[in-house]
This record gives C-alpha cells, structure tokens and sequence, in this order.
C-alpha cells in the first residue's frame, strides 16, 4: 500500500504544522476568525455560569487551577450554543492567557487558528454516518484542536507536539448518546484540560505512539470506520479553514 | 425507568455493605498486594518523573503521597502517577478472560482519594475489592470484541471501576454512584497502538482520575445520559460490537470476577508467559547459549499478535517481546526484572539467541500453553511443554511466591524491613483504623539523592 492509503507520516505532518511558523492570506483569514472568537470567550470566560461553578468548586482541591479552569471553561462553551463549535482550544487558548500575564494575545488567537484547523482537519479524516452514529463529533474533534492549541502555546517542538498529540488521541471520548447533555459537555471541558496535562507531560519527557492517528491499532483504526489522510495532508498550512 | 448503571449502582452498594467471605477477601487482597508492591517498584520510572514534573507545572494543591516518592501532589495527579506507576513494568494482575489489571486503577483511586476521605482500612478494601469488579464486569460484558479492535481494555473498563472505587471512599449513594458511572461512559481512554510507548501505562493512572473526576460531579449533582451503558450510541455501542448487560449485573455480590485474578511471576505481555515457563525448563538441559542453533516456540497466535517484536533494543520494547523472554531464560536461567533492563536488553548474548529463536503460532495451543523445541549445534533436540503457564489460573502464584515478588519489588526503594511490614498491614488491612497508615509506609525514610 502506498503511504496515501495508508495515511504514513500523518500525526508527523499533523505535529509539524502545530509548531510551525504560519502566514499568508489563509492563514489571516483563520486568525480574524479566532480574533472574534477570542473576544467573544473572553466575554463569556467573565461570567460562565452555574455548570462552570459546579465543576470548579467539585474539582477545586483535586487538581491545578490552570486544569479546573480549563475544565470549567470548556464545558461552559460546549453547552452554549454560539461557543460550542472549538470550545476546547478557545478554552484552552484563554486559559493559557490567563494564568500567563506575559502572553502576546496574536499567539492566543494564533493558537486558536491552528487548534480549529487541526481539530477540523481530523474530523474530516474519520467522519461518516458511522462515526457520528456512536461518538460525539465535537467532544472528540475537541481532543485535537485543545492540544494543538496547547501544544502550540507551550512551544513545544514538533517531536514533543507529536507526543502530545499521542496522549490526546488515546483519549479521544464522549458517546454520541451524550451529545447535548451535561455529560458531553463535560466532555468538552476535559478535552480542554487534558490536553493543558498533554502537553506539560510531553514536555518532560513523556513517550508515546509515533503514529496516534494512523496506527494499526490508533485513533482512526479504533473508533473509526473510514480514515482520509488527504483530508488532514492535502494543502495542511497553505490552506485553511476550506 | 431503572438503566444498567442504576441496576449495577444498586447491586454494587448492597455488595459493599455485606461482609466479605475468605476467598474474596484473600483474593483482594493478594492483588492489593501485588499492585503495590509494583508502584513503589516503579516509583523512580522516568515517566513518573514526567508526571510529578508536569503536576508542579500545572500547580495543584500538594495534597497526596505516591507509593514509592517522597512528593507530595494534587490528589488527580497522584492518582494518575500511581495508576501509572503499578501498570508499567507490565508485571501487575490480569484477569485473564478480559485481559483487564484491574489493580493499577482501584490502588491509584485508593492514593488519590486518601487525603479527601479518610477511609478505615475496611472501608479501603471493599472500595478497592469493588472498584476491580465493576471493571471486570464492565469488562466481560463487551469482550472479547472489545480489545480485539484495538482497545486497551485496561483503560475504557478502569474508568468505569475507578468511579466505582471513588464513589464509595466518598461514601455516595446508589442514586450517586449511578450518575458516576453515566458520568464514566463519556471519559474512557486507550488505544492499543500505544503500546510499547509510556501511554500504556498511563491508560490505568488516567482512568483512576477520571473515575475520581466522574464521582466527584456526580456528588456536585452532574449526571450523564440515560441508558448510558446499554443504548444505541452508548458504553457498549461505541467500544465494542457486543453488550451483554446481563452478564455485567448477574449475581453482583454472590459471584466474583476477582476471585480469577492472576498474578505474573515474569514482567512482561503474559501471553509470553507460557514460553518463558518451558525456556526456564529448558535452560539446565540447553547448556550454553551459543550451542544452541535453534528455537521454535509454538504458541497460542495472539503472542505475534500482541509480543511479536523479534528484536527489541530497550526494556520497553523487551515487554513486548515474547522471543527476548525465552533468550533471557535460556541466558540466565531466570526472569524477573534484571532481565528487562535495556543494559541486558542490548548485550550481544541474548541479541544472538534471539536471532535463532522463531514464533510459530497455532490456533490449536491454549492461550496458557506453550511447546519449545531446541535444536543444539551438535544436534541434540530438545522439548519443553508447558500446558498452563505458571500464574495461570490453573497454577496459581502462592501466597509466599507472591511475597517474594513482593519483596524484590519494594526492597530496593525501601529497605528490607518495609516487605514484611506492608505485608504485614494489607493482610489485616480491615481491622486498620486508618488506610492512610499504608501509604505513608509506602514512603521512603529518606530521600534518594
């Protein structure tokens, strides 16, 4: 089989375009897009409501605040209607904001930019009838887009990214059943905070699986019925947001 | 309408509020053992490092011990350290119908779940008893197309179990505990291709702070759709093409998984297991390494499948290879964890061996089977056949065979006498007024520089 079919070499390229310097008219474009974005979660983020609170105050004393804000966050987004399409990577992209002063706003949006286009990317890759018959689209797609946002606000390199995204795509969850509940929201949120987790693990050393993706026996092999490698490779940086 | 998880909630309660009769109990026990014994074997591995390194990252409040560390961390990431931690040396229980280690998750919900709740030995053991069985069961219902497609059992089922566990250290109600597990359906982790990699092992550590995560929403009153294990779209749908609910919810209480837990004697894929049993029987009559020409291991065909790797270059990758246990037995007449360490791994001996040695899978040898034929240079021939695999449910570890692994796996962190004072208190672990006495003893004295 040649490596079209076999998708070889997609979480590299995936990781590679994570990290990766971007420019150009589609890419602007992308970024106006995650500009508006990230002023709408950044109003939103002020007053997140009851779900938000609940989840906060049940994790409070069980985990870092940057992962229980993240958490709360994105299940707040994906329960609201107007935020729910990319609610983990605005989270994770508002977060990061918050709990670092420092960060330049054009690397939030930036990272918002890329989160949307890999989380789309990926999910044009598995989605039929089937896929969507059992899982949550969003809170699956969300793995992906939170952790290329992560992974692109840490700074980590491509090999680290790639790690990173191998310890998101395990974890790839949410049943369709959930869809529009609670606990697809939540869904959402922890999509979010994991992937804060991913990354900082990559970052230290963590190992995992060089193909995530495209594996034998990886993300698209196991939960899924189809896997497109053009639909994450065709055009991946010089095109967005198709 | 009452769905599975109120059906499995109701019966899990009721089970974990009636005494437990010897066999379980010895048998919980024997894998709380077991199980610790390999987190603080494991504590030091670099990906624990990683994960208490990422835990001050992310800055949570310090408030749990890791078996094995003298850190403190949030009780989430210790969780996942300790789950992580007792699964990595692939040398923990198996359920071998399921191919669950149910141990990794219930020990790291127990560590995690320790500083918030406070239990009473007693109430430890029924919530670690339980936490295995919900897995197994959970497990049962949707084998064995579950992990045939390419899912790491160990994690999807762990989420379940540890919401369990989690659930009863905080002293939920069924009504409670039937939203965690709702809540759990939508949290499950593992893919297969993982494997060989540090995310295996993170598989257990992660469902355990999932399956906290699930009950601690589902005391905030958060809860997950309905019919979240049986429905179109649900548990069962998406992770497998098979859900016997019946077999998840019969006889809770009456019949136990547990009780066919196994214990490893060799640190690696236990499928390997059975070969290695017939190499070590061998190895008096082999001789030398290097007169020895050739090695055909019949086997039972999910060896390739799941320990295939002929030549591995470093001790993750070894666990995973079924041709370097046989070398390393037929080099130096025992396995354990000396045998897994990439300096071994790598010398020219056991590299040489393996060269000759071949997998020859036959669907008419039983997964705890096995059939060597050794060819010697001078052309002797040789046959070992093991028809259970040591640590099989058929051959059980003893109690003191378990001791002893024990002992190898926590002297080097924490000195001679700490083995048999462990022991000591998870034999008698109900009467202990407080389950935090056995993580602290877990704890080195002094910190290793």
């Amino acid at each position: 089989m040649s490596s079209a079919t076999t998708g070889h070499g997609v979480s590299d390229a995936l990781a590679a375009f994570i990290v990766a310097p971007h420019a150009g008219t589609w890419f602007e474009r992308a970024c106006d897009d995650a500009c508006e974005r990230y002023l709408r979660g950044s109003t939103a983020a002020a007053r997140p409501g009851p779900l938000a609170a609940s989840i906060a105050a049940a994790l409070a004393s069980f985990a870092g605040p940057a992962y229980v804000r993240a958490l709360a966050l994105g299940a707040a987004f994906a329960a609201d209607p107007s935020l729910a399409d990319g609610a983990a990577t605005l989270a994770v992209a508002l977060v990061a904001g918050e709990h670092d002063a420092g960060l330049d706003e054009g690397d939030a949006i930036a990272a918002i930019a890329v989160g949307r286009e890999a989380e789309r990317r990926v999910v044009a890759a598995v989605l039929d009838d089937a896929f969507a018959r059992v899982w949550d689209v969003a809170a699956i797609g969300a793995r992906f887009g939170a952790v290329a946002a992560a992974a692109r606000l840490t700074a980590l390199d491509a090999a680290q990214a790639r790690t990173a995204l191998g310890i998101a795509a395990t974890q790839a969850a949410g049943t369709a059943l959930a869809r529009g509940t609670q606990a697809g929201a939540l869904a959402g949120g922890k999509a979010a905070a994991d992937a804060l987790e991913a990354v900082a693990l990559a970052r230290h050393g963590f190992t995992a699986p060089a193909a995530p993706l495209e594996g034998r026996r990886g993300f698209a092999a196991v939960q899924a019925t189809r896997f497109d490698p053009s639909a994450i490779l065709a055009q991946l940086g010089t095109r967005w947001g198709a | 309408m009452q769905d599975v998880a109120d059906r499995f909630a109701r019966a899990l309660v009721r089970a974990a509020g009636k005494p437990f009769d010897e066999p379980l109990d010895r048998e919980a026990k024997r894998t709380l053992l077991n199980v610790l014994g390999l987190a603080i074997g494991a504590a030091r591995h670099p990906g624990v490092d990683a994960i208490v390194a990422a835990a001050g990252d992310l800055g949570g409040p310090p408030l749990a011990t890791i078996p094995g560390r003298i850190e403190r961390i949030d009780p989430l990431g210790a969780a996942l350290a300790t789950g992580f931690a007792a699964h990595v040396d692939d040398f923990d229980d198996t359920h071998l119908a399921t191919v669950i280690h149910p141990g990794a998750a219930a020990l790291a919900v127990l560590v995690g779940l320790t500083p918030a709740t406070a239990p009473t030995g007693a109430q430890a053991l029924v919530a670690f008893a339980l936490g295995c069985e919900a897995q197994l069961r959970a497990g049962v219902a949707i084998s064995p197309e579950h992990y045939d497609r390419g899912w790491h059992i160990t994690g999807t089922c762990g989420v379940v179990g540890g919401a369990v566990a989690a659930a009863l250290l905080l002293e939920l109600d069924e009504v409670a505990l039937a939203r965690a597990l709702r809540l759990a359906t939508t949290m499950t982790l593992g893919h297969r291709e993982s494997f060989g990699t540090m995310v295996k092992a993170f598989h257990p550590g992660k469902a355990a702070a999932n399956g906290i995560s699930a009950a601690l929403f589902a005391r905030a009153g958060l809860d997950g759709p309905a019919g979240a294990f049986e429905a179109r779209g649900g548990f069962g749908d998406a992770l497998s093409s098979r859900f016997d609910a019946e077999q998840m919810l019969d006889g809770i209480g009456a019949r136990w998984e547990l009780l066919a837990n196994t214990y490893k004697p060799y640190p690696c894929g236990i499928v390997a297991h059975p070969a290695i049993d017939a190499a070590l029987a061998l190895a008096p009559r082999a001789g030398a390494p290097v007169a020895i020409a050739r090695i055909d291991v019949h086997c039972h065909p999910l060896v390739p499948e799941l320990m295939g790797n002929p030549q591995p270059t470093d001790a993750l990758e070894a666990r995973f290879s079924a041709i370097h246990g046989v070398a390393a037995a037929l080099c130096d007449g025992r396995v354990g964890l000396a045998q897994y360490e990439t300096e071994r791994v790598r010398r020219d001996d056991v590299r040489a061996l393996r060269a000759k040695t071949a997998l020859r899978p036959d669907g008419a040898i039983a997964r705890d089977e096995a059939r060597i034929e050794l060819l010697l240079a001078d052309g002797t021939r040789h046959e070992e056949h093991v028809l259970h695999a040591r640590g099989s449910l058929a051959r059980p570890l003893t109690d003191d065979e378990l001791f002893e692994k024990f002992a190898g796996l926590v002297e080097p962190g924490l000195g001679a006498a700490a083995a048999p004072s462990l022991a000591a208190a998870v034999r008698t672990l109900e009467r202990a007024p407080a389950f935090a006495a056995l993580p602290a003893a877990s704890i080195p004295r002094h910190a290793h520089v």
